[in-house]
């Protein structure tokens, strides 16, 4: 069987460019592009486009919402005008000591503010360059998304009403009074024209819909606006309200798709033609719209349990969901305890509170920084691991690396915590410290109080940072070497020949040829362990995770967002503000770069 | 032509260079076999620490005068004292009856969804196509436990709270969302192969099931291993939703041990529940490292 599959797939992609053109002078010389090509392009324009890119310069965004680009220009002009607000109001709160955080923290915060602001000025800057340009060839712009989408969807049923209007006219009395009933009555219509069992599928959606709205269905949906449904405990009203809302969206699908398929049958009807009976309709159902059936328990699955659950922590960031101290059950329907909804007041709490402010930014520092960190080492261990094992001269590889790959393999809960307890106070490494006469000397160094016969590993935030980053690096190298290793081996070998042709040494050959082939193929997974360590919860956990309910020094925003959320007196509105800010977070570094990346562009260019 | 001018350069080099080169080829071979040992080491001492200790016979719990025990059960002459314990006078068998059933249907089940769903966003081209991925990559950057009480809400409306099979229902229902590897994997198939099937009249599903799913072995292996380890490391979830001792599962359950009340109770215990728990997932990573290569490189070349 392996041999018909080689034979089958295709070989593996070659690289599209040769890897020393992206040289740094290339990549100056396109970041530069759209700075000389703004004099052209604003000489060239309209008044009105002058206007646009005039006002771009200092209103990043504005310009693109000026030439129609509505959306990507409103994204860019809100993330610029909230971090350059953020900017501002950060140096505030640190020059009045409104806040107290340390240097570090803070500069590592302002820079990541000031590098996303400028980015969001640069990405503007050259995108309404670039579409000035396009402009002045007589090019058209891609334009509004939700535009557009109106506009098709008017289109749409412009087309569907000019054609039911003519099938009523042509059509006889019979069928005009099923064109006329299937207004009220999904499915039975399309029955007479061959489509049975499409039929009796939207007839029972309809009823169980009705008999689902009549019992608690429509209570559901009015209890998302008011959070007040008597006897139901206002978080369940949430849930079940969202869930009201996504069977009501299907619903209305499914209406449409029945009125529709009702006009084409009718149509279909009127010109002579049949449509696809029983047989035909089974037929369908595992050959052309086999997708359709395919897809039915992912995405039934992922609106149950995401995109509700992802719905419902939105909307609970804007309700007054904090536990009450002291109350038992929250919120309490029979002690007349409901939520209400307060706005945007928990983000004030997030931004305008000393305490919550600081902690925030020290925890955002952190976490950015271990995800730098953890996402940098890990990759290059790998390599070097990769590329150690890959020689020629060593002995036993199968044995060396089926050891490396234990730590991978044991379930992480397991290789972490006893890495937590090697290194507790009274553990195995302090022991040893102690044995060798280590802790001796550092007392007499003064680096440890001399009433301490231990270092203390967890409690010292700069050593347990550097443990945790350690201890991943001891968790996540053996998955790159694994990964890297089975790039290693698909490097074509003629670059290598041709470099040894030519007399490059080993440094080289590593520079040149395997670097950049690894970078280039491994851009998307680099940025996707960057978010996934944005969101590492079990390593920080698992090490130094404990039940405070405060924003310790080595907490990451998951953490400090699980410890919010899990404590005695749980804060849910507050998690659901950190969980929102820690989407946008990873959500634009990660759109950012896809955005980028020639994989994700390229998609049928692999084939 | 190549062949010749490689020996050309060779050959002039040769003379100079050869005793050298011959000199510093052995010391990179002794340097690199010495730095790949003490890596290795470096790796396996914790693993090896916890191993030596379900079978310690010092009864100090965590806090030893030595690095390894210095009296071992074998010479007490019971040498799986902590093993008969952990499995007589605990929950632990129930809490791995429980992880092993959950990930055999588990795997079962999300490979299923998982391969099928990149199968069809593979191979179909439909109108929502596009977009369905693009919800899916961006619903996966959400911090997906701050749902939790969502999940965990409706769980309970459907009164799966406290049973093993709302964390299989979970599981599955998210299998969907994991198809990004599989479906890179898929795409570099070659479409020819399909399409002369179709051609011969083969329903999409036979498709599917009779040629498709022999072709991607490898990935369905990966898959099916990674489907298989989710429920031995999830412990979020777990910890949420399973809240008697009896319906937990391994992670939860030993996590619970580690805790700073427990831990010199069950110290031993927790260190051969790593052992039993260490060796399916150790053996499947081992033996299926293969597969598992090939699907980590296809999965990071198409992100």
């Amino acid at each position: 069987m392996s041999h018909s599959t080689s034979e089958i797939r295709k070989p593996r992609p070659r690289m599209q460019e040769s890897p020393s053109r992206g040289s740094l002078y290339n990549k100056v010389a396109r970041f530069i592009l759209p700075f000389q090509n703004y004099p052209s392009a604003i000489k060239g324009s309209t008044t009105y486009r002058k206007v646009a890119g005039i006002l771009n310069l200092p209103f990043a965004g504005l310009g693109s919402i000026l030439l129609g680009e509505i959306e990507v220009g409103l994204g860019l002009f809100a993330a610029y005008g909230l971090l350059g607000f953020l900017f501002v109001y950060v140096i505030q709160c640190l020059s009045t000591g409104f806040i107290s955080i340390s240097g570090f923290d803070a500069f590592v915060v302002l820079a990541i503010i000031l590098f996303g602001f400028l980015s969001c000025w640069y990405g503007s800057f050259s995108k309404n360059t670039s579409d000035l340009l396009r402009l002045q060839k007589g090019k058209k712009l891609k334009g509004s998304y939700l535009v557009a989408l109106f506009l098709t969807t008017k289109n749409n049923a412009d087309n569907f009403f000019s054609r039911y209007r003519e099938q009523f006219r042509i059509s006889p009395s019979r069928v005009k009074s099923r064109m006329i009933y299937s207004w009220f009555i999904m499915g039975v219509g399309i029955m007479f024209y061959d489509h049975l069992l499409k039929g009796i599928f939207l007839l029972a959606a309809q009823i169980l819909y009705l008999s689902y709205m009549i019992a608690v269905g429509a209570s559901d949906l009015l209890g998302l606006f008011t959070l007040h449904q008597e006897g139901i405990a206002s978080n369940e009203t949430m849930v079940y309200g969202t869930v009201a809302l996504a069977i009501t969206v299907a619903f209305v699908l499914c209406y449409c798709s029945s009125m529709k398929t009702l006009v084409d049958s009718i149509e279909l009807s009127n010109e002579g033609k049949r449509g696809p009976g029983v047989k035909g309709e089974l037929s369908l159902v595992i050959n052309e719209k086999f997708y359709v059936t395919g897809l039915i328990v992912p995405i039934l699955g992922a609106i149950a349990f995401t995109v509700i659950p992802i719905f419902f922590m939105v909307l609970v960031a804007f309700t007054d969901y904090t536990k009450v101290d002291g109350a038992g059950t929250f919120p309490n329907p029979l002690a007349d305890q409901y939520l209400n909804w307060v706005g945007f007041e928990t983000f004030f709490r997030l931004f305008g509170s000393a305490q919550n402010l600081a902690d925030m930014l020290k925890v955002f520092s952190w976490t950015m920084i271990w995800a730098i960190l953890a996402t940098f080492t890990c990759y290059f261990g790998g390599l070097f691991l990769a590329m150690l094992l890959n020689k020629k001269s060593i002995k036993g590889k199968v044995i060396y690396r089926s050891l490396l790959v234990i730590s991978m393999a044991l379930p992480q809960f397991v290789s972490l915590l006893v890495m937590r307890t090697l290194f507790v106070n009274n553990g195995p490494i302090n022991q040893l410290l102690n044995d060798w006469g280590w802790i001796e000397w550092m007392q007499n160094n003064g680096w440890i109080s001399e009433y301490d016969s231990f270092v203390n590993f967890w409690g010292t935030p700069s050593l347990a940072k550097t443990l945790i980053i350690l201890i991943n690096m001891w968790v996540g190298i053996p998955y790159y070497m694994l990964l890297m290793s089975g790039l290693l081996i698909n490097i074509p070998k003629d670059y290598y020949e041709a470099a040894t042709i030519e007399g490059a040494n080993g440094r080289q050959t590593f520079t040149k040829i395997t670097m950049p082939y690894i970078i280039y193929m491994t851009a998307p997974a680099l940025i996707t362990s960057f978010v996934s360590n944005i969101n590492n919860f079990n390593v920080i956990w698992f090490l130094t995770g404990n039940a405070d309910g405060k924003a310790d020094d080595t907490d990451i925003l998951i953490t400090w967002l699980y410890k919010i959320t899990m404590k005695s007196v749980p804060d849910y509105n507050f998690g659901a503000a950190i969980g929102i800010i820690m989407f946008i977070v990873s959500a634009s570094v990660s759109l950012i770069v896809f955005h980028r990346s020639n994989s994700f562009k390229n998609e049928e260019e692999f084939r | 032509m190549a062949n010749k001018a490689v020996s050309t350069v060779e050959n002039i080099n040769r003379p100079k260079k050869k005793h050298s080169q011959k000199a510093a080829r052995i010391w990179d071979a002794i340097w690199s076999n010495l730095l790949v040992f003490i890596i290795t080491l470096v790796w396996i001492i914790p693993v090896l620490w916890v191993v030596s200790r379900a079978f310690d016979a010092q009864e100090t719990g965590y806090i030893s005068k030595t690095f390894f025990p210095s009296v071992w059960t074998f010479q007490t002459g019971d040498p799986f004292v902590h093993f008969r314990e952990l499995f007589t006078e605990t929950d632990f068998p129930i809490w791995l009856r429980n992880t092993f059933i959950i990930s055999v249907i588990n795997t079962i089940l999300t490979t299923l969804v998982t391969v099928l769903t990149a199968f069809i966003l593979s191979r179909f081209r439909f109108k929502t196509r596009k977009l369905i991925m693009n919800v899916a990559l961006i619903l996966g950057m959400f911090p997906g436990f701050m749902a939790m009480i969502a999940v965990y809400l409706i769980l309970n409306m459907l009164g799966l709270i406290n049973s093993i099979w709302s964390l299989l229902l979970f599981y599955v229902a998210g299998a969907g969302m994991g198809f990004f590897t599989c479906k890179g994997y898929f795409d570099t198939i070659g479409k020819e192969i399909d399409e002369a099937a179709k051609l011969d009249g083969a329903s999409m599903l036979r498709i599917f099931f009779q040629i498709f799913l022999p072709l991607a072995k490898p990935m369905i292996i990966y898959t099916a291993l990674l489907a298989f380890m989710a429920p031995w490391g999830d412990y979020i979830l777990a910890g949420i939703v399973l809240t008697s001792p009896e319906n937990q599962t391994v992670a939860v359950g030993l996590y619970n041990w580690m805790d700073s009340n427990n831990i010199n109770l069950y110290f031993y215990k927790f260190c051969a529940g790593c052992c039993i728990v260490a060796i399916p997932t150790v053996a499947l990573y081992i033996s299926l490292q293969r597969f598992f290569i090939s699907g980590i490189s296809a999965g990071a070349i198409k992100g």
